[in-house]
């Protein structure tokens, strides 16, 4: 049984809420994630990790002010909450007990250049 | 930014989304929307924004169906969304002919809602709409009555004094009538306008909104111009109030000052009078006193009735109206519905008799076949598999199923591939709409106002109930205990059905064909036809601002150009723009003798630049004085009115004497859907119209000195002209629009039934499997193959042959006889068209037939 359930692209997404602190909103968080990790992010997938982490309460949210340059639509801004921190961590730290844990020789692979 | 993005996927995303996340979401996304726009273009843009929306229709995202949890139906529902699923899964190939056939079926069904509607949108956008009539004018000719638009100037006025139900009238001077255009200047400003003259009540008739001004006293003194926002802006700048400033117009080589009275908003495109500002009818009176005569027609008169007037009484009774007023009139008049007379604009003996209501009609019966047609694949393949899906059935009925819910279960997966089929006709038409509107000439959109959406769903549910009921009624009636002895393997009956429909959707498909080749090579007909005259090269522009009165230097100018052939000017245009008359009288014309003459004026070397031919004498020259006494006539009309050797005899036209001094050779001057009639050519000097032949090679150069030329007289203006062989070939526009749509759904028609027969193909095939391995062994061809499992198709396709061409004679028949010059119908356009159909027909199903020949026995056998 896992105490904290966090996938790898939910974890992804943590990480970038956490880097941008006040501006963590859909659009910045899709850009930050898509220059960061080169990798393409669709609207989609992003949204429906947000609302998966805001129903496990790692993330809580608030909605600004409409503007005009959205055509009048608010953002939706995300913040991590202590729950969502804690998760990390044990995320992180569960990550780091396991690399410790690998025997050096294992690693000691050299690549073999034809 | 004015770029929207794509307007369903918006609405669609707007509908599935979360309440919660749906503003924040959206937000996102237009932002997106916009940066792309900016960044690679709106086609970009609107691709990956429609992507991004179908990517978002995922379960976290969409709204939850609370409420229908607890109910029990829920869980059916969910069940059969499944298993319809499920079968589109399994039966991978009739999924994607259905959904390609339906897709583009109710694409085109919805391409021709949006035009229908657009046609049905004409004038009715005025709030007195049913209230507003037009006095239409019958001239009853001896040979035969026309209806014109023109009327008395002083009807309107005195049918509101004299009929309790006329509430209002206006009497309009419409754009284009007496001749040149006007031109509008304020400072440095110059425009050219298009103009009406309308009395006093004006704007309350129509619901021209005006921005400023008071619609009852705008129109109220000979001073005062009305102009289009459009105009205000461009010659007063933004936001400023141009009421009560002074602009001066020229027009009849007289230049006046007007005041801006009032400014109306751009009218919109469905309305088919269009112009950029407005006289008071006085200022026409005044310069033309004599059409205040009760014997002279020229402005058209509105009326507003009151409500609940019988209007076909009112209609009988004005219809001597103007015999009152001046004795012995023979001219009647009656009413018309303002907004009819878009789709109801032609006449035939002083009524009514249609008009583009036709091809409204006739598209909407067009849309209807194709979607019928992607419905019938629907049919016939789930019928055609049932036998695959019978076991589920029967399981199904074992455990208890009621016949209801098989049959829903059926509807279900109907209604679902309707619903996907229409979101992938939504990304058809996005993107087939920009070249839809160039053919059709309109500006066509998608708005997901009430009616479409209605119409949307009435479409989706009528289709998905016509597609499914025929499989679900069939499907849910097989006797379980049958089922399971395998004794179902499909009736005669069934087979029947099928053939039915497989031979009636290639009737139509066929008839489609036939028809097309017929209107394109009517239309090649048309534009090579020999009009008598020669049509390239020629360009011509209106002689304003400073030729109104100078034209004749300018065209001496001109022909020093190298590049000019040669110019002449003409009041009138070979376009079917041409005066009538009657008042001609010739030495041996019989007393009840009537001949109507079209009237052509022309100046010099107008007949030269046309390159007419003459048969006798000559042209008008200036070689020989005064030549306003002089006259050609046509072929035709020196043998109507039977004057032998015409050359130098005198004729009397309106009072005067003439003497004719040429022949020209019959040339079309008006469209060939009416023939040649007796015309003559007399000449003025200054004219309306500037022709000029140019040489071909360097057209764009010697156009471009010309508009030099032109701009040294009429600094400021634009120098707008338009080539004859392009107008000339607009008079058929509608015939070729008819053709393009035609075309393409003739097109969409023979995809969509082909697809089916290849379906069809397929299971059959597939099917009697063992029976071609077991031919095969015995020694069969591949061959012979072929040709058993493609002759039972090909026999129907056969029969719809012999059914779809004798109609598709008669259609055609029929189309033709409203053009006077036609081709004849060939029999070779129909057995082309038929063994066309044929040939597609057999190579789609050789794709399949080939295969089942080819394959190995041993693989259709080994299970033995």
């Amino acid at each position: 049984m896992k105490k904290y359930q966090l996938g790898e692209f939910e974890e992804v997404v943590m990480l970038t809420v956490g880097i941008l602190y006040e501006n963590a909103y859909g659009v910045s968080i899709k850009k930050e994630i898509e220059t960061r990790l080169n990798r393409k992010v669709s609207v989609g997938a992003l949204q429906s990790a947000l609302k998966r982490l805001e129903d496990k309460e790692y993330l809580r949210s608030h909605d600004s002010d409409a503007t005009p340059e959205r055509a009048g639509r608010p953002k939706r801004f995300y913040k991590i909450t202590a729950l969502g921190k804690k998760a990390m961590q044990y995320t992180k730290e569960t990550r780091n007990a396991m690399w410790d844990s690998i025997p050096d020789v294992a690693l000691d692979v050299k690549f073999v250049t034809n | 930014m004015n770029s929207q993005p794509p307007k369903i996927f918006l609405h669609f995303f707007r509908w599935f989304c979360h309440p919660n996340l749906q503003k924040p979401i959206e937000g996102d996304l237009i932002e997106l929307y916009e940066e792309r726009v900016k960044e690679k273009g709106k086609r970009n843009a609107d691709l990956r924004f429609i992507r991004d929306v179908l990517l978002l229709f995922r379960s976290d995202i969409i709204k939850p169906v609370d409420g229908t949890y607890r109910i029990n139906n829920y869980g059916m529902l969910k069940h059969n969304i499944k298993l319809a699923f499920r079968s589109f899964k399994r039966f991978r190939t009739s999924f994607a002919i259905n959904l390609i056939g339906l897709s583009t079926g109710l694409a085109s069904v919805l391409l021709i809602y949006l035009w229908i509607n657009d046609e049905l949108s004409v004038d009715k956008f005025h709030e007195n709409d049913g209230q507003l009539y037009q006095v239409m004018q019958n001239i009853n000719n001896p040979d035969r009555i026309i209806t014109i638009e023109a009327t008395q100037a002083l009807m309107g006025q005195a049918l509101v004094d004299e009929i309790p139900e006329v509430e209002m009238a206006a009497s309009v001077v419409p754009v284009g009538s007496y001749s040149s255009d006007r031109i509008i200047q304020y400072g440095e400003v110059k425009l050219k306008m298009r103009d009406e003259y309308a009395s006093e009540d004006y704007f309350k008739l129509f619901s021209y909104a005006l921005q400023r001004g008071n619609p009852a006293d705008v129109l109220s003194s000979k001073k005062n111009i009305v102009i289009s926002a459009d105009y205000a802006e461009k010659l007063f700048g933004e936001n400023t109030d141009p009421i009560g400033e002074t602009v001066t117009i020229r027009q009849n080589n007289e230049i006046k000052p007007y005041m801006i009275s009032g400014v109306f908003e751009d009218l919109p495109a469905n309305s088919s009078k269009q112009f950029d500002g407005v006289f008071s009818l006085e200022v026409f009176l005044e310069a033309y006193p004599h059409v205040r005569e009760w014997t002279n027609s020229d402005p058209y008169t509105y009326l507003l009735l009151k409500e609940n007037t019988n209007v076909e009484d009112l209609s009988k009774r004005i219809e001597k109206f103007v015999s009152t007023k001046a004795e012995g009139y023979r001219h009647t008049h009656f009413l018309q519905k303002y907004s009819d007379r878009y789709l109801y604009g032609k006449y035939e003996n002083g009524v009514p008799v249609g008009g583009r209501i036709q091809y409204v009609r006739l598209f909407s019966v067009i849309a209807g076949l194709v979607l019928l047609i992607a419905c019938i694949n629907f049919m016939n393949l789930s019928t055609a598999r049932a036998s695959r899906r019978l076991k589920e059935i029967g399981v199904k009925k074992a455990m208890g199923a009621k016949r209801g819910s098989l049959i829903s279960q059926h509807f279900t997966e109907a209604f679902l591939m309707t619903f996907i089929a229409f979101l992938i006709a939504g990304m058809i038409i996005t993107f087939i709409l920009p070249s839809f509107n160039l053919l059709t000439e309109k500006e066509l959109s998608i708005v997901p106002d009430f009616k479409l959406v209605s119409a949307v769903l009435l479409i989706g549910f009528v289709t998905a109930i016509f597609a499914g009921s025929y499989p679900a009624l069939y499907l849910s009636g097989f006797d379980p205990i049958k089922i399971f002895r395998g004794k179902i393997t499909g009736s005669a009956g069934d087979l029947w059905a099928r053939r039915g429909l497989v031979i009636f959707q290639f009737s139509v498909s066929i008839l489609l064909i036939s028809s097309v080749m017929v209107i394109t090579s009517q239309i090649s007909f048309i534009q090579n036809k020999n009009l008598g005259f020669k049509k390239d090269h020629i360009i011509y522009f209106k002689a304003d601002g400073d030729l109104e009165e100078r034209g004749s230097s300018f065209i001496d100018e001109l022909k020093k150009e190298t590049g000019v052939l040669n110019a002449g000017m003409f009041g009138h245009d070979l376009l079917g723009n041409s005066g009538r008359t009657s008042g001609i009288r010739w030495e041996g014309k019989g007393e009840d003798e009537y001949i109507r003459f079209a009237n052509l004026e022309v100046g010099y070397d107008l007949i030269e630049t046309f390159g007419l031919e003459l048969v006798e004498g000559r042209t008008f020259s200036r070689e020989f004085g005064d030549e306003s006494s002089k006259i050609l006539f046509n072929e035709k009309a020196i043998e109507m009115m039977g004057i032998e050797n015409p050359v130098g005899k005198i004729v009397n036209l309106w009072g005067r004497d003439r003497e004719i001094i040429g022949i020209v050779k019959n040339f079309h001057f008006e469209s060939l859907h009416q023939e040649i009639i007796p015309c003559f050519l007399q000449f003025y000097e200054e004219q309306s119209t500037i022709v000029v032949r140019i040489q071909s090679g360097n057209e764009l150069e010697t156009i471009s000195r010309i508009e030099e030329m032109y701009q040294i007289r009429n600094p400021g203006l634009n120098f707008t002209f338009n080539f004859f062989d392009e107008e000339y070939d607009r008079l058929y526009r509608s015939e070729q629009q008819i053709a393009g749509i035609s075309k393409s759904f003739g097109a969409v028609a023979i995809l969509i039934s082909c697809l089916g027969l290849l379906g069809l193909v397929a299971f059959t095939s597939e099917r009697r499997q063992k029976e071609i391995g077991i031919r095969k062994v015995l020694g069969s061809s591949e061959y012979k193959l072929v040709l058993l499992l493609s002759s039972d198709f090909s026999k129907m396709v056969g029969v719809a042959i012999l059914i779809s061409l004798p109609m598709s004679f008669f259609i055609m028949k029929y189309w033709l006889e409203s053009f006077a010059y036609r081709i004849e119908l060939n029999i070779w356009f129909f057995i082309g068209s038929g063994i066309f159909s044929m040939l597609v027909a057999l190579l789609t199903m050789s794709f399949q037939t080939v295969k089942a020949a080819k394959a190995n026995p041993v693989e259709a056998l080994k299970y033995e």
